[in-house]
Formats: structure tokens, C-alpha cells, sequence
């Protein structure tokens, strides 16, 4: 599908309304959602067929001015049902979900039927609405008797069978393991100008719906523990079955995982009950997970608003179900990692407090996963490495030895090597591979909003987020929000660079180019400094005297090259561009500094290095 | 006591190894210093908490750290050669600790060239245990990829009982060296004469050899330790590392010549006893058993064994 341009000016949605400091508190939170589509739906899981057979009803409501004609609606399993589907036909090599389907999926829609039509099954009526992929089963468009007017709540009574894959990403199962994900027929989101944000599955794109409640009794064989969205209301044995029931509101998917190998573990933070399943063996790693998502409910809620649900429930898939990791659906996550993960390596806590930050950056606020990725994983992203810093600081990724990495570290080094080769707000599918998905999106989408935070007020990021995520909390908001968000917050300036940085492929490249001082001229030392790039972030430049002494001066990055006078310095030791690295995008930190003369020999890397060889040598010498 | 009275050939051993890991190592040197030469610290600022210059020097520099890290290692195998002279050396001293220089280096030029061969005789059993050790564990996978906690300890026992036979068969080349250099020139005989020893003595030389062990890990693990409080920032911060790295080198090279000064005195009777029979069957010359005694002990030759 061709991917529509992304810049600055078509990014939807009005032109945002200017917000104040009255959103940085809990009390400008909205009670509830908007409901639009919620579901009723009983299921019952075979763990040998891979099927869950279910019936309900959906009540949907068209919130839009404009009459409703079509109805679009996702049939995500149909992904998995032969290689004809967008998903396997248009799979990216390398990252995740490129296995191969061992077993096939799909949803068998048994009966479509509209109360307020008569009992007329409509699903025969579905045909594919990709139109890149007629063979695609997975958006489907389905033709009304008559339209839905605007208002009008329909009542769609449904009987269908979901035959889950073996997992290839994100929904299927593995062993006795099941995660059922994406399993349901799901009307498609709703616009306020009355059109459909409807999409097929996707192998990087993820999800996107309208607020609702969900009601849903799992029914799967004693002794399957089963961790599900949203609140355990009923939980009961009967003739071998273990049967539980799920409610909650103010969400937009409802996903469950079932196995007979579960553990579970529990913990409380300020009345929301956390549960942690793992695979018995894993049970280290499931505390790890508790811990870090009990951390990251107290600095989310105070960042970004108050967690408004009773329960989270943490999944660990087990091993052969690692690509159901990784996910994020509202009040539950799925995380992974390995059975001995430590506490010195940050991949339990990383992962944990990104998936649990997807609470907020597409959970709350309901972003289009698919149009604008970055929305979710960018902020999501920031949000995590936000949450290492104020938890394990400098040793939040490793702490083995002497070393320490922190996630200044890992951003840059994930965040720089896409440079500038591609846009960061494109749609999910405009990417050309998941590395380049997965370093714009994600990396390079926090690495320019910890930029703006450092370069312009540390912390004024997170109160524009914390803004941007009360103000509009069940609001399905798009990057002209966060722009203005982010304008309100940090300023013009920092919106227009982070407009750049996101849709225009910006960059920056700060460096000392010169520095040299001349007694006949007054002042008798400059300074020059180039900034390459697009990018433009106020920057503070430091030179050590030859007395000793040290000065620091402003630049506003105004220019491409300045020379910078020195004053009161008579001769220069060293020039420092931007010592603290706020600017934290920028390309090479190698030609940040300039020393006078030669410069200073690598000794401790010489030393370190000679140990090191000497040590190996040690080992296998004769 | 032995290896007081080597402490030269400890200290030969120790100068050769660092230089040639210091000659290896240089390049890294002049990629940090072209990189982050111009930063007041210096390189100081690859050891800063969070490692940001450090990931920034090798998401700069990879390829050339990568070439490095390649040649780096083909020094380290260049460099068994010099190993097996130095180490020839050391071994001919702790056998005669109170020989003159040119009858130590006499002796460590005999057992040389039967040193190599043992020393790829063992290396060759190694490789072929690392072989089926793999083979095992992939075995004991079984056909998941998928780690867990049954298949991964399943795997670790396999590599626990591989890495005990390795041991095995590292005190055995040690064993057999004290042989060579205590005259058991023949390979076969050596390796003969070290399992029958080895078996006869398993208790004191497994015990010697893990004591010494233990202790250069914990040298390893000081190393970790010390490099955390020793500030890196300050101007010192270099020669200080370097002072603790050449300790701790000089700490382990100084436990593996206790540890084969341990291999050749408990192999010394059995070495002794071997050459009194091949003397008796007429296969070595007499002079020869005069390296299984100690130099200057009553009934040991008084000079070198050759002379």
C-alpha cells in the first residue's frame, strides 16, 4: 500500500487548542471514556483443537454526524490462514514475527447478525476492503441493509470459532500455551468525520479501536490458569471446566493467555492488584517484572496521570512462545526474557516498564498504532528510559564489574543509526524494514524528545507528555496534539524542532571546528563551531584557559558556522561543545571537544586493552 | 620456595606476556586517542558511568575495532612460540631451582621441542572434547532451540562434567611437562609416567591446583572490584589501573609457576623412578636421571645435567 507523505502540516487533527498548567494534576482527568464498541462474549478454549469457540454480542454506537453505510470490521486471525494474507505475503525480514507458520489460524464468523436489521446473517456479506490484497481476509467491509444514522446504537449478536496459529507473532499458541490476541471480529474505529480507520494486520503495524466495555467468561479445562484484561469478577470450577469472567470499561481490546504450566505471582501498589504469570521455573524473573511494574505504576501515575484501572496482569510467554512477548493490551502485558535474566542486565525491567508505559502511550490515550507508530513506541520508549533513569540511573541496562550502561548509551547507539534516513512519523507500513521501524520509532523518537527535554528545560518533556496524556486520555489524539503539547510546555521552539526531527528527517551534528588566539587581536582567543544538520537546540560551549581558568559561553545554533570570541582568555587548552550532551542527537560526539596540541593519549584504554589480551593469553598460553 | 628462587623466570614469563598483549593492544590505543583525544579527560570519558562515550567510540569506530580485535588475536596465537620458550624456561628452573642460568636454559632448550609436541597432543584432546561437548549439549537441547530452565540445566550439566574432564586433562599436560623437563623425554613415556602419577597422587595435585585456582579468580574478581573504586577521572587514574592490572597479571603468573613447582615435585619420584628403569634397560644414558633429583640434593648431580 503506497504510504501517504508524512510531514508537519498533514499531520490530522485541528489545530490544538492552546492548554495550561491545570493539566498537570490528576483532577483534569476524565472519569471515562466515550463507550462506542463494547462486547459481551462468552469463550471456551480447546487446548488440543487450538480453538476457542464463543458468542456474544456487540453494541456499537456510530459517534460520528454522518450516517454509516458500510461497516468495516477486523478479522485479525485471518492473517494466519494462508500465505496469501497481507501479513505473510508482505512479512519484512529480520525482527519479529518472520517464522514460519507451522499451523494455521483463522476466524470462522458463524453468524453476523444486526437485531435492529432482522435476523439476517451479514458476514457472508463481508469482502476484503484491502484494496492492495483482495485474498486479504483480515479488514473486511460489509455492506448494510440500510445505514446506521448518527447516534444510532446497533446490537450485533455474533457466533464465531478463532483457530489460534502456532504463535508467529503476537496471538497464537505454543504447547499447551495459548494467547489468545486479536481472536474476535472487531468493529473498526469510528472517525468524527465518519470514516473508518480500518487496516489489515500487519507485520509491523499494530491496533487501534474505539473505547468500550468488555464482558467476557473464559471457559478452559481445570487446571489452566488464565490471565485475561480487565477485572476477575467470577472465577468457578464445573464438571472439569474452570470457568472465570472478565469485565472492564474504558478499554479497547480484551486479550487472555491460558496454560497449565502457570505460576503466578502477586503483589499491590495503591489498590491496583498486579499478577504476574510465568512458566514455572521463571518465577525470579516474574518478582523482577512485579517489582519494575510497581516502580513504573508510581512514576507513570505521576507523570502521566493516574493508572484509572483496578488490576494489571504481567504475562510471561514460555520458551517457543517468545513472539506472544512483547505485547501490550489494556491492563495486561506480555513481557519475555530468560529464565536466569539477573538484575545486573536491565532486559526484565526494560522490557517490563516499556510495555507497561504502552498503558499511556496507546492504551489511555488510544493513538492510531497504525498511521503514527511512533505515538506508542516512541513515547513508550521515552517513557521506559525515563522510568530506567529515575529508578537505576547509570547501571539501568548492566552493571557488571566496572561497567555500567545506562540508557543514554543505548539510545544513542540504537537511536543514530538510522540517522536520517527515513521519516519517524510515517505510517507502520510506509517502513521498509523492522530495523528501520524499530530504530526510528522507537529509539530515534526518544533520543529527539530526551534532546528537547535536556536542551531546552530538563523535565519540560515529561510535564508536555504528562499534558498531552491527561488532556487527552480516551481521546485518540495524533501528532499535531503532541506538538501542541509540547509547544504549550517547552515552547515554539521546541515544537518546531520536534516537528523537524519528526517529520523531516532532522539532524544535528554539533563541532568545534577551530580554535586559535592572536595577541594583536582583541578579544585574542575565537572559538569556531559548526552545526550540521537540520536540527537547532541552544548549546553551551566551554573553554579551559591556559591559567586554569574556565568559561562557558551560549550558543543559540543560529548559523551554520560562528566564530565565537573569547573573552578574558589570553590562550586555550581545550574547547568543550555542549559538555553536558543535552544534545543528546547529535551525530558524533568524537568532534564535540578539541584539545590544543596533541592530544591526549588513550592510556586507560591501552592499559585496559593490554590486561585484557595478557588475560587471554594467560588462558591458553603453552 | 622453588619459585622464590625462579622469581627471574617468573618475572620472564610476566615481561614477555605483557609486551606482547602491550604490542597487540596498541591499536586500540590510537583509535581511542584519534576518537577521544580532543576531550579534556581524555579517554577518561569511556569509563564514565552509563558507558555513553564508550558506545559511542565503538558505534564510531567498529570497523576498526573490529580489524583490531581480529589481529588482536592472531598476535595472541603468533605469540605461543615466545610462550613456549619463556614457559620452557620457567618449567627447566622449577625443576632445578638452584641450576645456573645457562644449565636452566640447557635444560628448557631439550624439552622444548617435547614440550610442543605434548602441549599439541593435549590441545588436540581438547579440541576434541570441546567438539563432542557441543555435540552433547545440542544433544541435550534436543530438538527445541527454545531455552529453559530444564533444557539449559540439562546443557549445564553436560558443560560442567565437560569442563571437569577438561581439567583432568590440563593437570595431566602439567603433569607430563614436569615429566619432559624432569627428563622423561618421550612423549608416550611422559604421558605414561604423568597418568600413573596423576592417579597415584590425584588428591594433593586436584587439591594444589584448585587452590590455585581459586585464588587467581579472586584476583580476577579484585580486579572488578578494585577498578570500581579507583577513580578514573583523576590524572592518576591511568597508572593506578595499570600499576593494580600489572599485579594482578604478575599474581597469576606467579600461582601457575607455584602450581607446576606443585606438578614437578610430586612428579619428581615418579619421573625418577621411570628413568632408573629405562637407565637399567640401557633406552637413556645415565646422566640423564640426574634431572629427576634435585640440583645440590644429596645424590643429585651437582651441576647441570647435561654438563
Amino acid at each position: 500500500m503506497p504510504a501517504p507523505v508524512a510531514s508537519a502540516e498533514n499531520a490530522e487533527g485541528p489545530v490544538v487548542e492552546r492548554f495550561g498548567s491545570d493539566l498537570d494534576t490528576n483532577d483534569s482527568l476524565p472519569a471515562s471514556a466515550v463507550e462506542t464498541a463494547s462486547y459481551t462474549i462468552r469463550a471456551r478454549l480447546d487446548p488440543v483443537a487450538h480453538t476457542v469457540d464463543a458468542d456474544g454480542e456487540i453494541a456499537w454506537t456510530n459517534r460520528s454526524a454522518t450516517p454509516v453505510q458500510t461497516l468495516f470490521v477486523h478479522a485479525y486471525l485471518n492473517a494466519f490462514k494462508d500465505e496469501r494474507s497481507t501479513f505473510l505475503a508482505s512479512r519484512l525480514r529480520g525482527g519479529r514475527g518472520s517464522g514460519t507458520l507451522r499451523s494455521p489460524g483463522g476466524l470462522h464468523v458463524r453468524s453476523f447478525v444486526i437485531r435492529e436489521f432482522g435476523s439476517l446473517n451479514l458476514w457472508p456479506l463481508a469482502k476484503s476492503a484491502d484494496a492492495a490484497n483482495p485474498h486479504d481476509q483480515t479488514d473486511l467491509a460489509i455492506d448494510l441493509p440500510r445505514a446506521i444514522v448518527a447516534g444510532e446504537t446497533i446490537h450485533v449478536d455474533v457466533e464465531f470459532e478463532a483457530l489460534l496459529p502456532q504463535v508467529v507473532e503476537r496471538t497464537g499458541y505454543f504447547d499447551t500455551f495459548h494467547m489468545v490476541a486479536q481472536w474476535f471480529p472487531k468493529i473498526a474505529r469510528l472517525e468524527p468525520d465518519g470514516t473508518f480507520a480500518h487496516f489489515p494486520y500487519g507485520h509491523l503495524s499494530e491496533f487501534y479501536a474505539d473505547f468500550g466495555s468488555y464482558d467476557v467468561t473464559i471457559d478452559v479445562p481445570e487446571g489452566f490458569r488464565v490471565g485475561a484484561v480487565g477485572r476477575r469478577v467470577e472465577d468457578r470450577a464445573s464438571a472439569g471446566r474452570h470457568i472465570s469472567r472478565y469485565v472492564q470499561n474504558n478499554v479497547h481490546d480484551f486479550a487472555f493467555a491460558a496454560y497449565d504450566r502457570f505460576e503466578e505471582l502477586a503483589s499491590n501498589n495503591d489498590g491496583v492488584a498486579l499478577r504476574c504469570l510465568v512458566p514455572r521455573g521463571y518465577e525470579s524473573v516474574g518478582r523482577q517484572e512485579l517489582d519494575a511494574a510497581v516502580f513504573g505504576l508510581r512514576v507513570f501515575g505521576r507523570l502521566y496521570g493516574a493508572y484509572p484501572y483496578e488490576t494489571l496482569t504481567i504475562v510471561h510467554p514460555p520458551p517457543g512462545a517468545e513472539e506472544a512477548g512483547g505485547m501490550e493490551y489494556p491492563t495486561l502485558i506480555t513481557t519475555g526474557g530468560p529464565w536466569y535474566a539477573s538484575t545486573h542486565m536491565g532486559i526484565i525491567r526494560s522490557l517490563t516498564l516499556h510495555e507497561l508505559a504502552h498503558q499511556y502511550f496507546y492504551g489511555l490515550v488510544a493513538t492510531d498504532e497504525h498511521r503514527w507508530p511512533f505515538l506508542d513506541e516512541g513515547l513508550a520508549t521515552f517513557a521506559e528510559v525515563e522510568g530506567l533513569d529515575a529508578g537505576w540511573g547509570d547501571s539501568a541496562l548492566w552493571s557488571v564489574g566496572w561497567s555500567t550502561g545506562g540508557t543514554d548509551a543505548l539510545l544513542r547507539y540504537l537511536g543514530l543509526p538510522s540517522g536520517h534516513d527515513d521519516i519517524i512519523a510515517q505510517p507502520a507500513d510506509a517502513f521498509v524494514s523492522w530495523r528501520s521501524y524499530g530504530l526510528l520509532a522507537y529509539a530515534r523518537t526518544a533520543l529527539l524528545l530526551r534532546t528537547i527535554d535536556r536542551a531546552y528545560e530538563p523535565g519540560a518533556m515529561q510535564r508536555a507528555l504528562g499534558r498531552f496524556a491527561r488532556r487527552y486520555r480516551f481521546e485518540h489524539p495524533g501528532p499535531s496534539h503532541l506538538l501542541g503539547a509540547v509547544r504549550d510546555t517547552v515552547g515554539a521552539p521546541a515544537s518546531r524542532q520536534l516537528a523537524t526531527g519528526l517529520f523531516d528527517r532532522g539532524w544535528i551534528d554539533y563541532a568545534i571546528s577551530d580554535a586559535r588566539c592572536e595577541a594583536s587581536v582583541d578579544p585574542p582567543c575565537t572559538v569556531v563551531v559548526t552545526r550540521r544538520g537540520t536540527l537547532t537546540f541552544p548549546v553551551d560551549i566551554v573553554v579551559v584557559a591556559e591559567d586554569g581558568s574556565t568559561h562557558r559561553m551560549q550558543w543559540d545554533g543560529d548559523g551554520r558556522q560562528v566564530a565565537l570570541p573569547v573573552a578574558g582568555v589570553a590562550g586555550i587548552v581545550s574547547v568543550v561543545i555542549d559538555p553536558e550532551h543535552r544534545v543528546l542527537i547529535d551525530e558524533d560526539l568524537a568532534n564535540n571537544a578539541l584539545r590544543m596540541g596533541q592530544p591526549s593519549r588513550a592510556w586507560r584504554v591501552w592499559d585496559r586493552a593490554t590486561y585484557a589480551l595478557a588475560l587471554a593469553a594467560h588462558l591458553v598460553a603453552p | 620456595m622453588s619459585v622464590v628462587r625462579c622469581a627471574p623466570y617468573v618475572l620472564l614469563v610476566f615481561v614477555s606476556r605483557i609486551a606482547v598483549a602491550a604490542v597487540a593492544a596498541f591499536p586500540a590505543c590510537a583509535i581511542a586517542t584519534k576518537a577521544m583525544g580532543g576531550w579534556p579527560q581524555g579517554d577518561a570519558v569511556l569509563f564514565e558511568p552509563g558507558s555513553m562515550m564508550l558506545l559511542e567510540l565503538i558505534r564510531l569506530h567498529h570497523v576498526g575495532l573490529e580489524a583490531w580485535l581480529t589481529q588482536a588475536l592472531l598476535a595472541t596465537v603468533l605469540a605461543v612460540p615466545i610462550g613456549f620458550v619463556t614457559n620452557a624456561l620457567l618449567l627447566a628452573a622449577l625443576a632445578a631451582p638452584l641450576d645456573t642460568p645457562a644449565g636452566v636454559a640447557a635444560r628448557a632448550v631439550s624439552s622444548v621441542r617435547t614440550l610442543a609436541v605434548a602441549w599439541a597432543v593435549f590441545g588436540a584432546a581438547l579440541c576434541a572434547l570441546a567438539c563432542f561437548g557441543y555435540a552433547a549439549v545440542e544433544a541435550s537441547r534436543g530438538t527445541s532451540e527454545q531455552s529453559s530452565p530444564t533444557r539449559d540445566l540439562t546443557a549445564m550439566v553436560v558443560v560442567v562434567a565437560g569442563a571437569g574432564v577438561a581439567i583432568a586433562i590440563g593437570v595431566l599436560h602439567d603433569v607430563t611437562r614436569a615429566m619432559i623437563v624432569l627428563g622423561v623425554k618421550q612423549v608416550p613415556t611422559a604421558l605414561a609416567a604423568s597418568w600413573g602419577c596423576a592417579r597415584d597422587r590425584w588428591w594433593p595435585l586436584l587439591a594444589g591446583w584448585w587452590a590455585r585456582v581459586a585464588a587467581g579468580l579472586l584476583l580476577v574478581v579484585l580486579e572488578l572490584w578494585a577498578m570500581r573504586k579507583v577513580s578514573l577521572l583523576a590524572e592518576s587514574g591511568a597508572w593506578v589501573s595499570a600499576v593494580i592490572h600489572g599485579a594482578i597479571m604478575l599474581g597469576l603468573i606467579l600461582l601457575r609457576a607455584s602450581w607446576l613447582s606443585l606438578a614437578i615435585e610430586t612428579a619428581r619420584p615418579r619421573a625418577s623412578a621411570e628413568l632408573t628403569a629405562m637407565r637399567e634397560l640401557g633406552v637413556i644414558k645415565d646422566e640423564a636421571i640426574g634431572t629427576a633429583t634435585r640440583t645440590g640434593e644429596p645424590g643429585g648431580p651437582s651441576s647441570d645435567p647435561g654438563a
